[in-house]
């Protein structure tokens, strides 16, 4: 019975099998339809009058916006904003027309290529001469790409690199642009984003969720810095493009992201300028201020073997951010009172967090640099002891010179600056070699106070400065009232 | 029996069903032959006047194709590379033309090197940089196709980065000499033990002292063929002289010669005069000038090098 049924299917196949009619789906043959595509796609990149803006992801450095006007012949005239990133071979980038040949071709799939050099190659190169990425890679783009859909809404071509598969985009570019890019606007963009950025922010932050946090921003990336759940600093960057509304000369252009920057649930797709003022766009189109804060808005990791162990205060350095208390009743008093041994002056005075090799205890060095009337420098040092409190804070509980000659001759001069930290009263001091060593001075020590300070970020007012400011917080109000805030620059 | 004849029934059923199929299928076929294919003859890609002037001075003549458009499938998609720029092509090419294909023509005469020299050559703007760490400059597929690296980089004054471009392309031209007509086996007895598949951790110094023109002659001995051919031709008799004179320095100075079996300038004399011998009586070449004011292959290749150098 089995073979009879098979036998019967047989059959059936048999008989179906067969159409006879030659049945095709298409009209033309598959050549024929790709080199009508192909053509399609010519005559769309050739109809864009004033050309197109080629906006082109790289791996490692953001996305590149390029002019590209294609002409008959298979030739294209292209300009780049590469030139407004501080890259010294694309100088001229954004002004030189640069004129090589593109070709369209049926690879499975109909791609574009610029088949020989231009400024679009420049990003790909795999020499580090030519733009600084890494030898053999290039910054990880293309030049080489499978053509998508055209819409006529937006006029814009969707493109996908062939090697890197970086994504690309070409819109059309209207005749306002044109006009903006044969001007310049490529470079400028981008400068007039970066000195934006620079002359109104120090520490840019954004209050995402009630919390603040540090924004960096560049013209072509921009990076989230938070402490997350783990407490530890977690970086979130995108990289972007700019568009081209900062070729007006009141505008700044905006930071359009690839991928969205994060913060927990939050997604940014662009920085946006508006009226003076910079917003993060988020996801939903509502947008949040940018604001400077002074400082970062991480906290400050200031310690022994921490992000930053010591602080150098020179108040000509940071003009402006040391509090008028400290400069006047602590820096300028010992000053002037040290002027008044032989003409020394105060040089700087440095606090650092370190390790005392013998007991293995965490310790603060204090160190006051001073010069004679001849200019030769010397430094005056003390070691403090310290402990750690449950809010944080910090006491020096006790203090010591090191046993050398400038501190044992020069502290009843600049004794307002160990004091600031730990105050000690004498019955008695003595500046000889014989009578005055450091024991024999302690052992005179009637009194001591000890100072309890927080320790955190302090305002960055001075013009220029960019580095970043650390300060000690009195955190008994007589102490802050009287001798203030010490701060320094962070190292 | 029933069942026998119903068996029977489907057998007979099958086999016509079969004997119709097979035969209902015949169907005309509409043969247009005279269709235009599609794409036969290769893109319609607009000729400019780089292509005009490698049709008149290549293709025309020698039969030779170059590409400097970016192909994918010419390119070794396993690297970072770029196309070259349109502004070197025809100074790298009217190079290899004077430093290669005139010295030859000269004096083996225009059939030679039409039927001898490789198809194709491939430009590429970068070098391609290897996972080692070191750049490759060149390279040949089978004596067809030759691809020269980094033409961007092309300077008319820059004589070492052209000195490697021309050696290249006359070590490739080396190899299909040698694989149309071998040479003498006595060359790959001059120097056999340092031969090594491991050449690229061979020192500079080291294939010297062996008697080896360069780390890349240990490969193998057409390679050490190869080499010296392209080696005395692209830096010159003197250079090579030197290397030689230099060679037997070492094995002389006892500071520096131990471990050395033979005399290496001894070997690399006896491999220039196989070479000598083999250009001549296999191809009628002379290396060096064989007379006061003839020149030879040397001669006319290094005057070229110089020219081509010497342009502003």
């Amino acid at each position: 019975m089995k073979n009879k049924f098979l036998f019967a299917l047989m059959a059936v196949f048999a008989l179906v099998a067969c159409t006879p009619e030659n049945y095709s789906v298409f009209e033309e043959s598959p050549d024929e339809r790709v080199a009508k595509v192909l053509k399609e796609y010519e005559s769309i990149l050739l109809g864009s009058e004033n050309g197109w803006i080629l906006t082109l992801e790289t791996g490692t450095s953001g996305a590149y916006n390029h002019w590209v006007k294609f002409l008959p012949n298979n030739r294209i005239q292209m300009l780049s904003d590469a030139e407004g990133t501080s890259l010294s071979r694309f100088q001229g980038s954004s002004s030189v027309i640069y004129e090589s040949s593109y070709r369209l071709k049926s690879v499975t799939t109909p791609i574009l290529m610029f088949d020989t050099y231009n400024y679009i190659h420049m990003l790909a190169d795999p020499n580090p001469a030519i733009n600084g990425g890494d030898s053999g890679e290039g910054l990880v783009t293309d030049f080489e790409f499978s053509l998508g859909k055209y819409s006529k809404e937006t006029k814009t071509l969707t493109l996908k690199g062939r090697y890197n598969k970086s994504r690309a985009t070409m819109r059309e570019c209207t005749a306002e642009e044109l006009t903006a890019i044969q001007s310049g606007c490529f470079k400028t963009i981008h400068t007039n984003f970066i000195d934006y950025i620079s002359e109104n922010y120090k520490y840019p932050v954004v209050k995402l969720n009630d919390k603040k946090v540090d924004i960096e921003l560049s013209s072509r990336t921009a990076a989230l810095k938070f402490i997350n759940e783990n407490d530890e600093i977690e970086t979130s960057s995108s990289s972007g493009y700019l568009d081209l509304t900062g070729a007006k000369s009141d505008v700044i252009s905006s930071l359009f992201f690839l991928d969205p920057l994060t913060y927990y649930d939050i997604n940014i797709d662009a920085i946006r300028y508006d009226s003076g003022k910079m917003f993060v766009q988020l996801e939903d189109g509502s947008k949040v201020e940018i604001v400077e804060n002074g400082f970062p808005a991480l906290p400050l990791r200031f310690g022994y073997k921490q992000d930053y162990t010591s602080i150098r205060t020179q108040p000509d350095n940071i003009e402006g951010s040391l509090d008028e208390r400290f400069l006047t009743n602590v820096y300028n008093a010992a000053n002037k009172s040290i002027n008044g041994n032989g003409g020394r002056s105060l040089v700087y005075m440095n606090v650092a967090f370190q390790k005392n090799a013998t007991s293995g205890l965490e310790e603060m060095k204090l160190v006051v640099r001073y010069k004679n009337t001849a200019g030769s420098q010397y430094n005056a040092t003390w070691i403090f002891q310290f402990t750690k409190n449950p809010d944080g804070t910090i006491t020096f509980t006790d203090r010591d010179q090191t046993g050398s000659s400038n501190e044992r001759g020069q502290e009843p001069y600049v004794k307002l600056i160990p004091d600031y930290f730990c105050t000690f009263e004498y019955d008695g001091y003595s500046t000889s070699s014989k009578t005055g060593t450091w024991d024999q001075n302690k052992a005179r020590v009637t009194k001591v106070t000890p100072h309890t300070f927080k320790l955190d970020w302090a305002e960055n007012k001075t013009p220029g400065l960019s580095s970043s400011l650390g300060g000690f917080y009195p955190t008994e109000e007589a102490h802050l009232a009287e001798f203030g805030v010490l701060c320094g620059i962070l190292n | 029996m029933k069942n026998l004849r119903i068996d029977k029934l489907f057998l007979i059923l099958f086999a016509l069903s079969v004997a119709v199929a097979t035969t209902s299928c015949y169907q005309e076929e509409d043969l247009n032959m005279n269709k235009e294919i599609i794409g036969l003859g290769g893109e319609d890609i607009a000729q400019n006047e780089i292509d005009q002037w490698l049709y008149t001075n290549f293709v025309q003549p020698y039969n030779i194709e170059v590409k400097y458009k970016w192909d994918q499938f010419d390119a070794d998609l396993t690297y970072t590379l770029v196309p070259p720029r349109e502004d070197v092509v025809i100074p790298i090419m009217s190079c290899i033309k004077q430093a290669w294909i005139d010295p030859y023509e000269a004096i083996a005469g225009s059939t030679f090197v039409k039927k001898y020299c490789p198809k194709k050559y491939v430009l590429v703007g970068s070098p391609r940089y290897n996972s080692s760490g070191t750049i490759t400059t060149g390279e040949a597929e089978g004596g067809r196709k030759i691809t020269i690296y980094r033409v961007n980089w092309y300077e008319s004054n820059d004589k070492e980065l052209i000195q490697t471009m021309m050696k290249t392309v006359h070590h490739e031209f080396a190899h299909t000499l040698h694989q149309t007509i071998r040479y003498s086996e006595e060359y790959m007895n001059i120097t056999p033990g340092g031969y090594t598949s491991s050449w690229t951790n061979v020192e500079a110094e080291e294939a010297q002292k062996l008697g080896y023109i360069s780390p890349y002659a240990c490969a193998s001995p057409d390679e050490d063929f190869v080499e010296m051919i392209a080696r005395i031709l692209v830096y010159g008799k003197e250079n090579f002289d030197n290397y030689v004179d230099e060679a037997l320095a070492i094995y002389n100075d006892p500071a520096r010669n131990s471990g050395m079996a033979y005399d290496p300038a001894d070997a690399l004399r006896q491999k220039e005069a196989i070479i000598i011998t083999y250009l001549k009586d296999v191809w009628g070449i002379d290396l060096y000038d064989p007379a006061p004011g003839v020149k030879g292959l040397e001669t006319l290749v290094q005057e070229a090098i110089n020219s081509i150098c010497s342009q502003e």
